[in-house]
């Protein structure tokens, strides 16, 4: 390995993202719905970063602000060297090729109108990449057979393909501008199990091919982890846990993380053992005071009602935001 | 154990514009008292639509069942009139749906329309109904039960909408509950906790479960016996821990196969072992085994003559020319 691979090729700094949700019928004070507040994570090139957690957890939102579709509300972001929080619309055009999205629901994101051609072919046209159509065409088709699709799809539309097949198509749409940073969101959660694994298998193939860091938003925590090299856990517009996968799963340190490792149902088991959160995840517009997770956590104490825990560096590359620790 | 329910020979068509689908081609199953049976399948296999027509919810048409008997406690369900199903509904069999914000009326108050489950079928003043409601509603795990019992539904998060459905189907003392991905809207964290819930009915009130999931994880934590359905048919029929340790259907393999395992360590390079292709349309079922075109053990029988359910030994049945000489 040289120095080009190690280096980070996505950075978010105090990252926040807070939205304006009206004013209170009293004093008129603003409310502020904090969906990712105060989030810090670095991306190496050539990893996969997989973000778990609840719903309601910030981790969409995270990756849409990461990747300015969201304005941030505050934080810097780096894509390699350059700072692109202030950039304008405009200025984030040649970084928008660089960094690309794959969304959950492949039935929403393509075009019902457009031909798999022309879908896969505009971001070309959009960024220059291609100077005719000929030119179009052939890259198109090159692209299509890069994901596992025959190139006389090029003619049809969404609507006679199936989700798995879609998925394929929104891949190789994303693939186009040759990006280097992926941020798939809930990319196979839609997919039966059959053709989920056939996705995940093209995924990692195709970051090989490609060397393509991704940002794996999931909330199957099996997912994740075949696919992730290092895990980011999130509660309530925080990251409480990052570590690597597989000392994530061996060694769960926040209390948070243990839980929910321990509520997967597992194809091995011997007893119904898996340990059992009590109640659900506060809406983010009222944030408990001191540490988030404190009026669900077990093992809490006097101080969590008050202190905020800080994300900190336990052992090599683990890091955890805990009292306990 | 006695017999609860058992359905015979059962065939599911729809009548559309491409001709008569078979949706559900001569299913077996039957569900002994006190036990939790899955079905498992992928999208479009007719898990659902089997369990829906049991309680005769399918609309006819455009649905029509050629064939099939449903005996129930020793009657056939098939020689009643509406009405006499009606008394059966939500009474000794209750159902729950995947999404429960769409199973619970929006404008009528929670605690109601479990009473109301009371109400339709048995005379009892309402002040009694409502002191049970209560009782039922904190058996289920609902906090503050005495105020949940006059909130709307929209009012309650997803984990909570669906204790409320399984606390129509306590309250009525159902002998049998047919839950439809009852898990699968809901984080991993409120799953592992309707779960439980389920199991506990189980074994407190002694109702049978019949649980219908894609999830083979949700299968394992909490049945005992499974049905395995492909594209309409029931391809396997054994007991859980046979089918995750010893699956012998190529496609109950290949399902277990293909899901990436949290107990396994994440490998930079693996791949998972996905199964090729994918489920068939209803209007394009292969001849012969509907599996045949992605069967890897695939012989010249397999396209010439659907196998048929074959005991195999005390536990499995299956339906596969490789076990069939």
């Amino acid at each position: 390995m040289n120095d080009g691979d190690l280096m980070n090729v996505f950075e978010a700094k105090h990252l926040k993202k807070h939205f304006f949700a009206g004013k209170s019928a009293f004093l008129g004070e603003k409310k502020w719905v904090r969906a990712v507040d105060d989030v810090s994570f670095k991306l190496k090139n050539g990893e996969t970063l997989g973000l778990v957690g609840e719903s309601g957890c910030g981790k969409s939102t995270l990756g849409r602000t990461m990747l300015k579709l969201l304005e941030p509300t505050s934080g810097t972001l780096h894509f390699k060297d350059e700072e692109i929080t202030n950039k304008s619309q405009k200025q984030m055009k040649p970084y928008r090729k660089k960094m690309q999205m794959i969304f959950q629901d492949p039935y929403a994101s393509l075009n019902p109108r457009m031909t798999i051609g022309n879908i896969i072919g505009e971001p070309l046209i959009v960024h220059g990449i291609v100077k005719t159509k000929k030119e179009c065409k052939d890259k198109v088709i090159k692209l299509l057979e890069d994901v596992g699709l025959q190139s006389n799809y090029y003619d049809r539309y969404p609507s006679e393909f199936s989700g798995g097949q879609r998925q394929r198509v929104m891949i190789a749409r994303v693939l186009a501008t040759e990006p280097e940073v992926v941020v798939a969101d809930e990319a196979v959660s839609a997919l039966d199990v059959s053709i989920q694994s056939q996705i995940l298998n093209l995924m990692c193939d195709l970051q090989d091919a490609f060397k393509l860091s991704y940002v794996f938003i999931s909330h199957d925590l099996g997912v994740v982890k075949f696919i992730a090299d290092r895990i980011a856990v999130m509660y309530l517009g925080r990251v409480v846990e990052l570590a690597d996968s597989n000392e994530l799963y061996n060694n769960p340190l926040h209390p948070y993380t243990k839980v929910l490792l321990g509520s997967i149902p597992k194809l091995e088991k011997n007893e119904f053992s898996t340990s059992h959160l009590q109640g659900e995840i506060p809406s983010a517009m009222n944030i408990p005071k001191g540490c988030r997770f404190e009026p669900r956590c077990e093992v809490r104490k006097k101080e969590c009602k008050t202190v905020s825990p800080e994300l900190k560096e336990i052992s090599k590359d683990h890091y955890v935001s805990c009292i306990l620790f | 154990m006695s017999e609860l329910l058992k359905v015979k020979n059962l065939s599911i068509h729809f009548n559309t514009f491409f001709g008569e689908l078979k949706a559900v081609r001569n299913i077996d199953f039957d569900i002994k008292e006190g036990e939790i049976v899955g079905l498992v399948g992928e999208s479009g296999c007719g898990k659902s639509i089997s369990a829906r027509s049991i309680l005769r919810l399918l609309k006819t048409p455009p649905a029509l069942i050629p064939n099939g008997d449903f005996i129930f406690k020793g009657k056939r369900l098939n020689d009643l009139t509406n009405e006499g199903i009606r008394q059966i509904r939500g009474n000794e069999i209750s159902m729950i749906f995947q999404e429960p914000m769409t199973s619970l009326n929006p404008v009528f108050r929670v605690g109601e329309q479990v009473a109301e489950v009371v109400l339709t079928h048995k005379k009892i003043p309402r002040k009694e109904v409502k002191k049970q409601v209560i009782e039922v509603f904190k058996s289920v795990g609902i906090p503050d039960a005495e105020r949940r019992y006059s909130v709307f539904p929209h009012q309650l998060s997803g984990g909570l909408r669906q204790r409320i459905m399984i606390a129509m189907a306590l309250i009525s003392n159902s002998k049998l509950l047919i839950a439809d991905e009852p898990t699968t809207a809901l984080d991993v964290t409120i799953q592992s906790q309707i779960l439980k819930l389920l199991k506990d009915a189980r074994d407190g009130y002694g109702m049978s479960v019949l649980l219908i999931t894609h999830d083979l994880g949700v299968i394992s934590e909490v049945a005992e016996k499974v049905y395995v359905m492909y594209a309409g048919k029931i391809v396997e029929e054994t007991v859980v821990d046979e089918l995750i340790h010893n699956p012998k259907h190529p496609y109950s393999k290949g399902l277990i196969n293909s899901i990436p395992r949290v107990e396994l360590p994440h490998q930079k390079g693996f791949r998972l072992n996905a199964l090729p292709g994918k489920v068939p349309e209803l209007f394009e079922i292969p001849h012969g085994c509907p599996f045949n075109e992605r069967c890897e053990k695939k012989m010249d029988i397999c396209e010439k003559q659907d196998p048929v359910l074959k005991e195999l030994n005390k536990k499995t049945k299956v339906a596969c020319w490789l076990y069939n000489e």
